[in-house]
């Protein structure tokens, strides 16, 4: 690119200039995921579309080695942002069992990520991830990352490009999540710790089918029954990740996010 | 600043307004909305009806044919099968920014709009006829353009729209600009910024000249974040916040970021970048104290790592600390814990209101062999209405054992 001036529409190019590359996914939907045929929770999205979606874009992560708490059972929720801007965001709910920190542990881990696409020309394009990272707590680090500030792994999953599936990294024990090691390393006054130890999607096991919750205003699903133990995910209750040890407290439920995200 | 670093720095302005001028920037243009509700375009028949705003915006003279065909928005709306229909507002396309008057084939051009007016439920989108056919689509106020690889004048539209139900939007405001794109083969910036986010508004930028014997010479960098702020450094990098609290849950703001690579004797370099905020739902409670601590560093003269830390006590105060408890973690996942008087671990330099203070934590050289990961540091004290007040640190953390794991570091 040639000498710039000092413009804003010369920064945004130069900042985001790996979008000339940019392929986003395909997922078998475009803009007729705007239906209201098929449309469960009534929000106006295909239930196929929002399932699809919510695979394609769903983060990989990666934990370090001192990893104690990988447990989860991951749900979402999608929601249309608007038709012209043929947007939505998915709510990817992690439901850690346990926080294993030094300092900080708790039954449940509600920590969770916003992805923010859009369609356009026959794919969809991540444009926004937020991240939760401690949230509302002393040492809050969530944000918003647009998505020239988050990495992607094309190399392992020929399937995924650039702006599709964003890999992110989870701290250890505490599953603050973060867009690079360098942003994990001063995560949380620097306590929070990642590495590139171990890969996982965060759905590793169903690929989040049937996880659909819906929204708070139509629940598809709520109560989440487990190892004998019932978590109520659409209420505003704390979260006990499917536990309820008497030595430590329960992590903060998941409807205050959903709420304030307007899910 | 001396002479010459206060020359150098007058003729880098100048040549910034001067570019700015020349190159004219900035297009300014005012479009307000469709002034007549019901023409829409296309209408239920498919026709193609004009829609205010699609004159386009570019240098003046001779209209250009456009490739590839000539497109108006209304056409585009038929290939996004949507039905659009103007709507009155008070929303104000106060201007539409691209880099230059033409670019070059291949390279991304940015493209910002600057809005006044519209409410929450205004969607900002950019739209455009591909090379192949189709209609691309961008939504917000910012776009890197992915400009055709083959030369000729583009046509993209900046739009503000609003939900009207089903495949229906209303159009509140739209406008035109023509972009030339040449088959050149000019030099790439002579600074290239590059931007890691670390965190909500939290900036890294490091300059990268392109030009090695052209950078030789550099004797500092000054750098303009684009919200007011300026710093200058010696080395090729520097690190901004940005106000985010001051952005709505749903406000995403751009700022330019430039920077000016000063040089002994000569022009300085330039380069620019830009970075999205986003603010976010939500009430932070910091609770009673703030805690500012900065990275560790090594005191090889006293065999120690120390980092400057500050709490400031916001209320609850006069706190009164009693113990420091100092967990350290191992590689092989044990963790071990110390409780320890905080004042031999603080080095105190200032006391402050309330209980707060200024100083440095300190961790000697044997506490950490290369075995410990980390070290976390939790001070507890009691508060004036006897509440437990508890903040924590880390005063010191070693990069993952494995090589391959990089990222984290001391």
């Amino acid at each position: 690119m040639r000498v710039a001036a000092f413009s804003i529409a010369c920064a945004v190019a130069m900042s985001m200039a790996s979008v000339a590359q940019a392929d986003g996914l395909d997922v078998g939907y475009g803009d007729d995921c705007w239906s209201t045929t098929s449309d469960a929770d009534r929000d106006g999205l295909h239930d196929g579309c929002e399932q699809e979606l919510a695979y394609s874009f769903m983060p990989l992560l990666w934990f370090d080695s001192g990893e104690s708490g990988y447990g989860r059972r991951p749900h979402f929720a999608v929601k249309s942002k608007s038709f012209a801007g043929r947007t939505v965001q998915i709510f990817y709910m992690d439901t850690f069992f346990e926080d294993t920190g030094v300092t900080t542990g708790h039954d449940g881990d509600a920590e969770f990520q916003i992805a923010e696409v859009h369609f356009s020309a026959g794919r969809w394009y991540l444009d926004w991830m937020y991240l939760s990272a401690h949230r509302n707590s002393v040492c809050d680090s969530s944000a918003w990352y647009s998505y020239d500030q988050l990495e992607y792994d094309t190399a392992s999953n020929p399937q995924n490009a650039f702006r599709g599936r964003a890999t992110l990294y989870a701290a250890e024990d505490k599953h603050a999540t973060y867009n690079t090691l360098g942003t994990c390393d001063s995560g949380c006054y620097a306590q929070d710790y990642c590495s590139r130890h171990a890969y996982q999607e965060l759905d590793a096991t169903t690929g989040l089918e049937g996880r659909n919750v819906g929204s708070t205003a139509v629940p598809l699903i709520d109560r989440v029954d487990l190892n004998g133990k019932t978590e109520y995910l659409m209420q505003d209750r704390a979260f006990k990740g499917w536990d309820d040890q008497w030595y430590r407290p329960n992590s903060g439920g998941y409807r205050p996010h959903l709420n304030e995200f307007g899910f | 600043m001396d002479s010459t670093n206060r020359r150098n720095l007058i003729w880098g302005l100048a040549a910034a307004t001067l570019a700015l001028l020349i190159v004219g920037l900035f297009v300014w243009q005012r479009s307000r909305g469709p002034e007549a509700p019901g023409s829409a375009a296309p209408g239920r028949d498919g026709a193609i009806v004009p829609v205010p705003g699609d004159t386009p915006t570019g240098p003046p003279g001779e209209r250009p044919v456009l490739t590839p065909s000539p497109a108006t928005s209304a056409e585009l709306h038929v290939l996004l099968g949507e039905e659009a229909v103007p709507v009155q507002s008070d929303v104000v396309v106060e201007a539409l920014e691209i880099e230059q008057p033409w670019v070059c084939a291949g390279e991304p051009v940015g493209l910002a709009a600057h809005v006044t007016g519209g409410g929450p439920d205004a969607v900002q989108r950019w739209i455009w006829r591909t090379t192949e056919g189709t209609v691309a689509l961008q939504p917000g106020s910012a776009l890197a353009w992915p400009t055709p690889a083959a030369p000729g004048v583009y046509r993209v539209f900046f739009q503000v729209c609003t939900d009207l139900g089903g495949r229906r939007i209303g159009v509140l405001a739209s406008r035109a600009l023509d972009i030339e794109v040449r088959a050149c083969d000019e030099p790439a910036a002579a600074v290239r910024i590059e931007v890691s986010q670390r965190g909500q508004g939290v900036y890294a930028f490091t300059a990268v000249v392109a030009d090695e014997g052209a950078g030789a010479g550099i004797t500092d960098y000054v750098w303009d974040f684009g919200d007011g702020a300026q710093l200058t450094t010696t080395a090729p990098a520097a690190e901004h916040t940005y106000a985010v609290a001051e952005l709505g849950p749903a406000d995403v703001a751009h700022f330019a970021v430039t920077v000016a690579a000063r040089r002994a004797g000569a022009e300085p370099l330039t380069g620019t970048t830009a970075v999205l905020v986003r603010g976010m739902p939500g009430t932070h409670d910091p609770g009673p104290v703030l805690l500012e601590v900065g990275r560790w560093q090594h005191d090889p003269a006293r065999n120690r790592w120390t980092s400057d830390i500050q709490v400031q006590v916001r209320e609850k105060g006069p706190i009164v600390w009693e113990r420091l408890e100092r967990f350290t973690k191992y590689f092989d996942d044990r963790t071990e814990s110390a409780n320890l008087d905080w004042r031999e671990v603080i080095a105190v330099d200032e006391s402050l209101a309330g209980g707060g203070f200024r100083g440095q934590v300190l961790v000697p050289d044997e506490s950490v062999p290369p075995e410990v990961k980390q070290i976390i540091d939790v001070l507890h004290g009691r508060a004036s209405d006897g509440a437990e007040v508890t903040v924590s640190w880390t005063p010191f953390k070693r990069a993952p054992a494995s090589p391959g794991d990089a990222g984290v570091g001391q």
